[in-house]
């Protein structure tokens, strides 16, 4: 055996070396900068924060809005779509979603599930949808993760773009179950938030110290530890959300904020037409569904219940809404125009309430991301903003109107034209 | 004995018979995989490897002839990822586990596997993130020695996108990459085979769900790949990760993301559909066309080891490629398992582990005829 085996090595070592394939490289080398992408949307209506830009154009720049304008000039080697006749807007930003972007239970970061190729997201382009705020948890029928344990992110559509998906994590905290918790429960919660409120001033102390030069030797940063959603919340870096229907709730939940001074999202604000002064005066934000009914109390002698002129109410009483649909993620099945890919006809709901039709855009796209805290990249047209754009076949809040093509960060995402799912659907006349 | 030797071990117990005849298929059909097909040729097989191939190869006095008039040669079909052989039990969780210590040969088990045309297999750890190191092997021998074994071929990642899975890699590859750079001392068993893979040394095999997965393993990877590549103009000079994508079909949905990176996708050889529709794609051909190079991987059933030529040959009906498709069943998986340079195609010098057919292997009703392992024949029918 051993005789034989050293004879297999010396036959082997006598023989050519067999011939391999060269190696291939497998990580490209990053090169210097590539030359930036343009595309021009040219001839639409362009519907920016200053009003309506009739016949003009809008110019990308990779991921951002470069320029807007009439008789803008072209970059050389831009990308051209003629949208003459079509309207052009920012994306929708929905302020609540489920089941868009990942999915599965027990996810502990939104960023490391991500999934960027979910057929979902497809749907919510078709849809204009370009950015939306999400929780983790969620059973099997989607419920509402509630309470802090859970995370929460503002993500973007952009199908096969891992980097680019997420915006912000956490993006807020969830208050919803401490509204419905004991008194004794809500005085820990109220502990909770003296305590970070304590953790808040011993942090800014020591950043003052630090800029002046002050520290003591071998200080160091204080950790805000379990506090930190909180600390963050105070400062006022995130959001908290509360869904408070009923005025009692909201009432509830304006105490909270009016103590500690923070800025709160009110979500399924049912009757927040009841109290539009004081949740001014509180500066939050609310979530509501114009379609959403809440039957008035019987035994009450206020106003009570849901109204359809709620978000025309709050309007008028200068509160800032985010609108959403009835269900707040993609539906294929069921009954049609309730949820997500129907953000528009929700907000055209409210302008049946009496809301003017500015506003009612305003809560499925700047407002909304307000609400979310992420205005300064996406909501409006503006120079220098995310290039979430999408192209309509005319008034958004026209039921019949359809998205003809939406970009996610300057790349086109969706194009009506060569969608299996809607190619074939003309408008109605 | 072969533990001895270190990683890599050849162990080729039919070179016992140093006397042997050479073996000749003459006047044979020869689908070599390195290169064009030969319409008629001939190959000479000595000593368990291919000794010359060619349309006129010089037949030595002494050789025993077959004649190959109107059939087809190829390479023997290669299984890149395997539990075929290994224990019920996969055990592995940890870079060190060797697959090898898994093999539990018996001829019970392979007989059927080579009937299919079968002739080198990597049986791959299980179990965890990180699962271990597979080892390749031919499925011939009732005996560990007896085989020929190269490991370990590839290390596998088990990947998913969460945070735990994430994590877990990440960790494992910082400590590697500080073992790595440290100038002094030796990295310990458990890093050893991470820093191998950083250096480029040991090929990774990566198991993914879904596309998505893909992008969240090259995120990690981001920040281990070596500086120099970065920025620089000169050519890439510095080693390179090596490592091979497996999933199921499903992942030609991030054929883009994938064939810009030239990924090597190992699949089964399936047809799939469209989302929501009942519209067939090629997922081969979808990748392979957006840049990937596609190795085969069969399910272990053995209805999909028998059929492996047939699915294969589906794959072709629906527009992949006939020299891509021969190059899936035996060479890219045969890189893949870290096994090019001994199998995988008709070359000089390499083992004579051939398959001697009735007819084109793509036309879905082909007969495996002989499987030669190391040029001895291992199963034939009658014709």
């Amino acid at each position: 055996m051993r005789f034989a085996w050293c004879a297999c090595v010396l036959l082997l070592a006598a023989q050519d070396p067999p011939k391999q394939d060269p190696p291939k490289s497998e990580t490209k080398p990053e090169t210097k900068d590539p030359a930036p992408v343009f595309i021009a949307l040219t001839g639409g209506d362009i519907h920016t924060a200053q009003g309506v830009l009739k016949g003009a154009t809008i110019v990308f720049k990779d991921a951002k809005i470069h320029r807007i304008g009439h008789d803008l000039e072209i970059p050389e080697g831009a990308k051209v779509h003629d949208v003459t006749g079509r309207l052009v807007l920012p994306g929708f930003v929905a302020a609540t979603a489920r089941g868009l972007g990942f999915s599965g239970a027990g996810v502990q970061k939104i960023a490391d599930s991500l999934d960027p190729y979910q057929e979902t997201l497809k749907l919510a382009l078709a849809g204009g949808v370009t950015t939306a705020y999400v929780e983790s948890g969620g059973g099997m029928f989607g419920e509402r993760t509630e309470g802090p344990a859970g995370t929460s992110a503002v993500i973007k559509m952009c199908y096969g773009d891992l980097d680019r998906m997420l915006v912000v994590e956490p993006a807020a905290v969830n208050l919803s179950s401490w509204l419905r918790a004991s008194a004794s429960q809500r005085s820990d919660m109220r502990e909770t938030f003296r305590k970070a409120r304590e953790m808040l001033e011993k942090i800014r102390d020591y950043e003052a110290r630090r800029t002046a030069g002050k520290l003591a030797a071998n200080e160091s940063a204080p950790s805000p530890g379990s506090l930190d959603s909180y600390v963050r919340v105070l400062r006022g870096d995130i959001p908290a959300r509360i869904s408070a229907s009923s005025a009692e709730e909201i009432a509830t939940a304006l105490a909270l904020v009016n103590e500690f001074r923070f800025r709160a999202v009110i979500l399924d604000a049912d009757e927040a037409w009841t109290m539009a002064e004081e949740i001014g005066r509180a500066r939050c934000h609310c979530v509501v569904t114009p379609r959403r009914r809440r039957p008035a109390d019987k035994r009450s002698n206020r106003p009570s219940g849901s109204s359809i002129e709620q978000a025309a109410i709050l309007r008028k009483a200068g509160v800032k809404f985010a609108i959403v649909p009835l269900a707040e993620r993609i539906d294929t099945g069921g009954i049609a125009g309730r949820d997500l890919q129907a953000l528009a006809l929700e907000a055209a709901f409210a302008v049946r309430g009496g809301l003017d039709a500015k506003t009612a855009l305003e809560s499925i796209t700047l407002s909304a991301a307000e609400a979310l805290g992420v205005d300064s990249r996406v909501g409006s047209l503006e120079e220098g903003k995310d290039a979430d754009v999408i192209v309509l076949d005319g008034d958004p809040l026209d039921y019949r109107t359809y998205v003809e093509l939406t970009f996610v960060n300057g790349k086109l995402l969706y194009d009506k034209s060569k969608s299996p799912q809607f190619s074939h659907l003309k408008r109605a006349r | 004995m072969n533990f001895a030797l270190g990683m890599l071990l050849v162990l080729t117990p039919q070179a016992a018979e140093p006397a042997a005849k050479p073996l000749v298929i003459k006047g044979v059909r020869i689908l070599t995989a390195a290169g064009p097909e030969i319409a008629t040729g001939t190959v000479v097989i000595k000593d368990g490897k291919i000794e010359a191939v060619g349309a006129d190869a010089a037949v030595p006095a002494d050789a025993e002839v077959i004649d190959g008039a109107g059939r087809v040669l190829m390479p023997g079909l290669v299984h890149p990822a395997t539990r075929i052989g290994g224990s019920a039990s996969g055990s592995g969780n940890a870079p060190d586990h060797l697959a090898l210590e898994e093999l539990a040969p018996s001829l019970d088990a392979y007989r059927p596997v080579v009937r299919a045309g079968f002739t080198t297999l990597a049986l791959h750890p299980t179990g965890g993130p990180i699962a271990g190191q597979a080892v390749a092997f031919k499925p011939r021998g009732v005996a560990r020695d007896q085989m020929s074994v190269l490991s370990p071929a590839y290390l596998r990642f088990e990947f998913e996108a969460n945070t735990r899975v994430k994590e877990q890699i990440r960790l494992a590859l910082e400590g590697a990459k500080r073992a790595k750079d440290r100038k002094e001392g030796k990295p310990d068993d458990r890093t050893l085979p991470l820093v191998q893979f950083l250096k480029g040394e040991l090929r990774a095999l990566v198991e993914i769900r879904s596309p998505g997965d893909y992008l969240h393993f090259r995120q990690i990877l981001k920040a281990f790949e070596d500086p120099a590549l970065k920025g620089s103009e000169a050519p890439p000079s510095g080693p390179a990760l090596k490592f091979a994508i497996i999933g199921s079909a499903d992942l030609w949905r991030g054929a883009e993301a994938l064939g810009s990176r030239k990924e090597t996708v190992l699949l089964r050889p399936d047809l799939a559909f469209a989302p929501d529709t009942r519209i067939r794609v090629n997922p081969a051909q979808e990748l392979s066309a957006a840049g990937c190079t596609i190795g085969f991987a069969p399910a272990d059933g053995q209805v999909f080891l028998d059929s492996h030529l047939f699915r294969v040959a589906q794959i072709v009906k629906a527009g992949f490629p006939r020299d891509l498709a021969l190059k899936a069943l035996t060479i890219v998986p045969a890189r893949a398992a870290g096994v090019e340079n001994r199998v995988g195609s008709i070359e000089k010098g390499k083992d004579a582990d051939l398959l001697l057919l009735d007819g084109d292997p793509f036309s879905g009703t082909a007969r495996i005829l002989k499987v030669l392992i190391d040029g001895k024949v291992e199963h034939e029918v009658l014709p």
